[in-house]
């Protein structure tokens, strides 16, 4: 044996165990991180050397596009950006299939889309819905510009049918076309309701540039849409709850932050009950006002206009600014208000309520925006009538109420008496996005405080929680809650 | 100023909505007559007399200042103090007016000071001989209902209109500072408040990453009295018994009724008194949690929770109070702070950094004796013989007060800058001259035996508690050369004032005062046994490298003999 046979293992076994010590004290809980489960960004082609020649028109642009990508024009064909309806099973009536969405569905805002179509249809994602004849199965009507210009000249025409301004460069559109960016879902999604910040509340043109103290996603961490938005085969991810009865394919902040998220117990365990938009989404509207109501029966009148405020065309609105949210239990399901359904004079229509309440255990409270209108229905019937506001005989040229809901009413297949009134209606809408720093987030006094943002009583608590005890486990007076 | 100082003396007590189950008061006079028939100030011993059991309540109460209230601080009122009542309304009272009533003691109508406080409730208006109440606000039968009054358990409000800074998480915690009710906060800094740091008025030092909040507890709901409890109150008893017999019990049923309770409710919030004080280790498990600290049971025998959960306090607190020097002629003294750039009272956007607390070891209820944070402060006076003790405020006020103006002499003295008028850091005997000729002037007054004294007093940190996020985490806090423990802490300028400095009974084994380039520090004395890294003990150093020579040639030997052994064999030896 020689000398360094006996050194050897002493020498190795002095840097196993100093080794060892080093990394059992240096050794972290490792916690996942969420970067790790966003999704690769494509590599970007250039298109530029592609195209030489002026195009005429959007379609013309699309059939060159389908020259290479005809799969993909069928794909986008097959979603909601294209369809704006979709077969789902209604919760509130035992899982029935209907067909709902933008297509078809009331809202509360512009109230819908069918007799209205060249100004809704503004935001297809294609080109020449006119009139109930569009045809769905035409690929060359697909509009690739919209989500994939990236020269940032590209525009629908306001009232055009999905087509483009007249005199836009397509050519220049077409050579610059890439992965969308914030502007492309921007330019529809940012201006819902008929205009920036209307409809939403967490969505509007201050998120094409936004400070991390804005949305600390996009702001500090540089994402685009579809970072979350994640998309196969051009359906992306995530639900409207104004056009959706449930949350299948929903985006959710745990499709990257998972497992244990807080170093503390206490906030930890509020994930039982709470979505973490709940307290990461302290307030909503942080740079531009939106709407909170909307009164349709104050349109008409010939006073001062504020777009703010009153228009003639539309009526008397509230906006407001850095708006805290309102909670409700919420288990990823809405009761949804189809139109022809009756509705009671003198009681709140609740257009998109939200399912759940604190004993059902799929429900969390969620922060949502309350758009509040008043808007016509038929007295006679009894249901919620959708005017013809745009075009031709529309409301906004007419002021004439009545046409205008007998126009629409035809459009829609809609019974009208010819005697109508208008009704208080409301819409959920769930917010999400405009998160911003951690360190904002709200505290607990914000709802344990006096006076708390919760109300407790309403979300079906005895009291507050920190007092009488959580849903999930046994409450204080004894009693358990699954 | 006057409105602002009191003004500053009401916040906190924010106007929230009544949640008891109090029932309608009938208000009554010292006779017990109902007030708004005689038009007499309110007596709250005889009105709230009526159902609860005031001689018990005056017997187990430690709260005497309720009956001087604001009057004490101000030295207005202490010689009539007697004829004041004890004023329940302070702390039970919905929205207390603090300023009216102060302002009443001040006047001199100590009987209507209790009716003062009524003043925002609307039922009583000032009027020319004192208060008069409206007849309107009552009912038919002369009662008041109680959801005018609001009257209730104390809110943190309630205890820091005299005790200290509580802010309300949703109000802002303004810079301003040794206001009369801030003892707490001026002697440790402390700041109860759930709102984080860089959202208040404060020109914190990198107050923008400040995302943690002045006390955690604030911040989780856990209000004062949630900590200081009534030692008879059923509704808050601590679960675990204190334990004088019947030790195997964890908890003991048997205990007042509500109804008892609120007949008799102990007023005894004495921090001595076990019953009163709701400690850390009441409420936390510290084994369950902290899984990252080697060696716990030892940490935790060793260190309070506050020496890592106050690891510094972000509100100035007094580091000397000089009261051998007036600044103005109500006998303010000459305070310093520690923790700010400036001077926080004449800007607001003084700088303001904070500081570390001291680590100083105390016995603990259990008899452990555990390094806590605390603060120094040193109180400079003058001590005499004849009389025994410090000269009277009248004395003091003599010496440098003509009326509301400083004397001539005074001036002369201390105007450093000639600029006719007196700053407070002028104010300061750190001179022969000057300290010769005050007390020149007080033994001329009568006093004899006079000596400049500096007393350094600990004020124990207990509040600003953060949760683990922001706790000392790191074993190099404390484990090096200079870290926490055994860190000096600076008292003052050795000739600022010129007098003998000298620690309290409690801190004189704890350490020394050391003198360092002109200024005196306390320096803790160092643990025994050595803490790993902190601290260089020669024995001890001496002592491992002797055994680590010793187990290496050990080793060695081994290794050799081994090794010859082996060699010995191959050769057949």
């Amino acid at each position: 044996m020689s000398r360094l046979t006996v050194i050897a293992p002493l020498i190795l076994g002095w840097v196993i165990l100093g080794v060892g010590t080093f990394l059992s004290l240096s050794s972290e809980p490792e916690v996942a991180d969420p970067h790790d489960y966003l999704p690769r960004r494509a590599v970007h082609y250039d298109h530029t050397a592609l195209f030489d020649q002026p195009f005429p028109d959007g379609p013309a642009v699309t059939k060159t596009c389908l020259q290479c990508h005809d799969r993909q024009a069928h794909e986008v064909m097959r979603t909601s950006h294209w369809t704006w309806e979709k077969e789902m099973a209604d919760p509130s009536s035992g899982g029935t299939l209907v067909r709902l969405g933008k297509k078809n569905a009331v809202n509360n805002f512009c109230i819908g889309v069918q007799s209205n179509w060249p100004r809704c249809t503004s935001c297809h994602a294609g080109y020449g819905w006119a009139d109930e004849h569009f045809d769905f199965n035409d690929a060359t009507k697909v509009d690739c510009l919209v989500c994939h210009d990236r020269s940032g000249v590209y525009a629908k025409a306001q009232a055009g049918a999905g087509h483009p301004e007249p005199g836009i460069d397509l050519l220049a559109s077409a050579r610059s076309v890439g992965s969308p960016g914030r502007a492309n879902c921007g330019s529809c999604h940012f201006s819902g309701g008929g205009g920036n910040a209307v409809k939403h509340g967490d969505l509007d043109s201050a998120l094409l540039n936004p400070t991390p103290e804005l949305d600390v996603h996009m702001g500090k961490h540089n994402f685009v849409c579809q970072d979350c938005h994640r998309s196969k085969e051009h359906r992306l991810r995530g639900r409207s709850f104004a056009v959706s009865l449930t949350c299948e394919d929903c985006v959710r902040c745990e499709d990257c932050h998972q497992g244990r998220i807080h170093d503390d117990d206490r906030l930890e365990s509020h994930r039982t009950s709470l979505v973490c938009q709940t307290c990461h989404l302290p307030a909503v509207a942080r740079k531009h006002a939106t709407k909170v109501s909307w009164d349709w029966s104050k349109a008409g009148d010939d006073r001062p206009e504020d777009e703010h405020r009153y228009l003639k065309k539309k009526g008397e609105f509230v906006y407001q600014k850095e708006l805290w949210p309102t909670y409700r239990w919420f288990n990823g399901t809405v009761t949804r208000y189809q139109l022809g359904q009756p509705v009671r004079q003198g009681e709140e229509v609740s257009i998109n309520r939200p399912r759940g309440t604190m004993t059902d255990p799929e429900a969390l409270i969620w922060p949502f925006k309350i758009h509040m209108a008043k808007q016509p229905f038929d007295l006679v019937h009894r249901t919620l009538l959708v005017p013809k506001t745009a075009g031709e005989d529309g409301y906004w040229q007419t002021f004439d109420w009545d046409r205008s809901l007998r126009l629409g009413a035809e459009s829609n297949g809609l019974a009208y008496s010819g005697s109508y009134d208008f009704i208080e209606t409301s819409m959920y809408w769930p917010l999400s996005h405009m998160i911003p720093p951690a360190e904002e987030a709200l505290s607990c006094h914000d709802c344990h405080g006096e006076p708390g943002r919760m109300d407790w009583l309403a979300l079906g608590y005895p009291g507050d929680p920190l007092q009488w005890g959580g849903r999930r486990t046994e409450l204080r007076m004894g009693r358990t809650l699954p | 100023m006057k409105f602002l100082f009191l003004l500053a003396l009401t916040w906190g007590l924010e106007v929230l909505p009544s949640q008891g189950l109090h029932p309608a008061v009938r208000l009554l006079d010292a006779a017990g007559v109902a007030v708004h028939v005689t038009g007499e100030p309110l007596s709250p011993e005889r009105t709230c007399g009526t159902c609860h059991d005031v001689v018990f309540i005056k017997a187990h109460n430690n709260h005497k200042r309720l009956v001087l209230g604001w009057a004490d601080a101000r030295n207005a009122v202490l010689t009539r103090s007697g004829e004041l009542e004890l004023d329940c309304l302070l702390c039970h009272l919905q929205a207390p007016d603090v300023f009216s009533r102060a302002d009443t003691i001040e006047a001199g109508q100590l009987g209507w000071a209790a009716t003062a406080t009524l003043a925002h409730t609307g039922l009583v208006e000032r009027s020319l001989v004192g208060w008069a109440w409206k007849g309107n606000r009552f009912s038919p039968s002369g009662e008041v209902p109680a959801e005018i009054l609001g009257l209730g358990p104390p809110r943190d409000g309630h205890c820091g209109a005299c005790h200290g800074r509580t802010v309300h998480a949703k109000e802002e915690v303004r810079p301003h500072f040794d206001r009369p009710g801030d003892t707490l906060s001026a002697a440790s800094g402390a700041v109860f408040s759930g709102q984080q740091l860089r959202h208040g008025g404060y020109n914190l030092v990198g107050r923008e990453t400040l995302t943690r909040p002045w006390d955690v507890h604030a911040e989780r709901q856990v209000g004062c009295v949630a900590c200081h409890l009534s030692p008879n109150n059923p509704a808050r008893r601590l679960t675990k018994r204190t334990g004088e017999d019947a030790n195997h019990l964890l908890f003991d049923p048997r205990g007042l009724t509500p109804g008892q309770y609120l007949l008799r409710p102990s007023h005894e919030f004495s921090l001595e008194n076990p019953r009163s004080l709701r400690r850390c280790q009441d409420c936390h498990d510290p084994m369950l949690r902290h899984s990252w600290l080697p060696y716990k049971a030892l940490h935790f025998s060793k260190l309070a929770c506050e020496t890592c959960h106050i690891p510094k306090s972000y509100h100035p607190a007094r580091s000397e109070v000089d009261r051998t020097v007036l600044t103005n002629h109500f006998g303010s003294p000459r305070v310093e702070l520690r923790g700010v750039q400036w001077d926080l009272r004449r800007s607001a956007v003084s700088p303001v950094e904070g500081f570390e607390p001291i680590l100083i070891e105390r016995a603990d209820p259990d008899g452990q004796h555990r390094l806590h944070p605390n603060n120094l402060v040193t109180t400079w006076h003058w001590e005499g013989s004849q009389p025994a003790g410090e000269p009277s405020l009248d004395d003091l006020r003599k010496v440098y007060f003509d009326g509301q103006d400083f004397r001539r002499q005074v001036l002369d003295l201390f105007d450093r800058q000639g600029d006719g008028t007196l700053r407070v850091e002028e104010l300061t005997l750190d001179t022969d001259q000057r300290r010769d000729w005050v007390q020149g002037e007080l033994e001329g007054l009568g006093n004899r035996g006079l000596q400049l004294v500096g007393t350094v007093e600990a004020r124990h940190v207990s509040h600003g508690v953060i949760g683990g996020s922001w706790a000392l985490r790191s074993c190099l806090e404390c484990h090096t050369e200079n870290g926490r423990p055994g860190r000096a802490m600076r008292l003052t300028h050795v000739s600022s004032p010129l007098g003998r400095l000298e620690l309290t009974n409690g801190l004189r084994e704890k350490g020394e005062i050391v003198i360092s380039e002109g200024e005196a520090w306390f320096e803790p004395r160092r643990l025994s046994p050595a803490m790993l890294g902190n601290g260089a003990w020669a024995w001890l150093d001496r002592y491992g490298v002797g055994l680590l020579g010793f187990a290496l040639a050990a080793v060695a030997m081994h290794g050799g003999l081994r090794w010859t052994g082996h060699r010995r064999r191959r050769k057949g030896l």
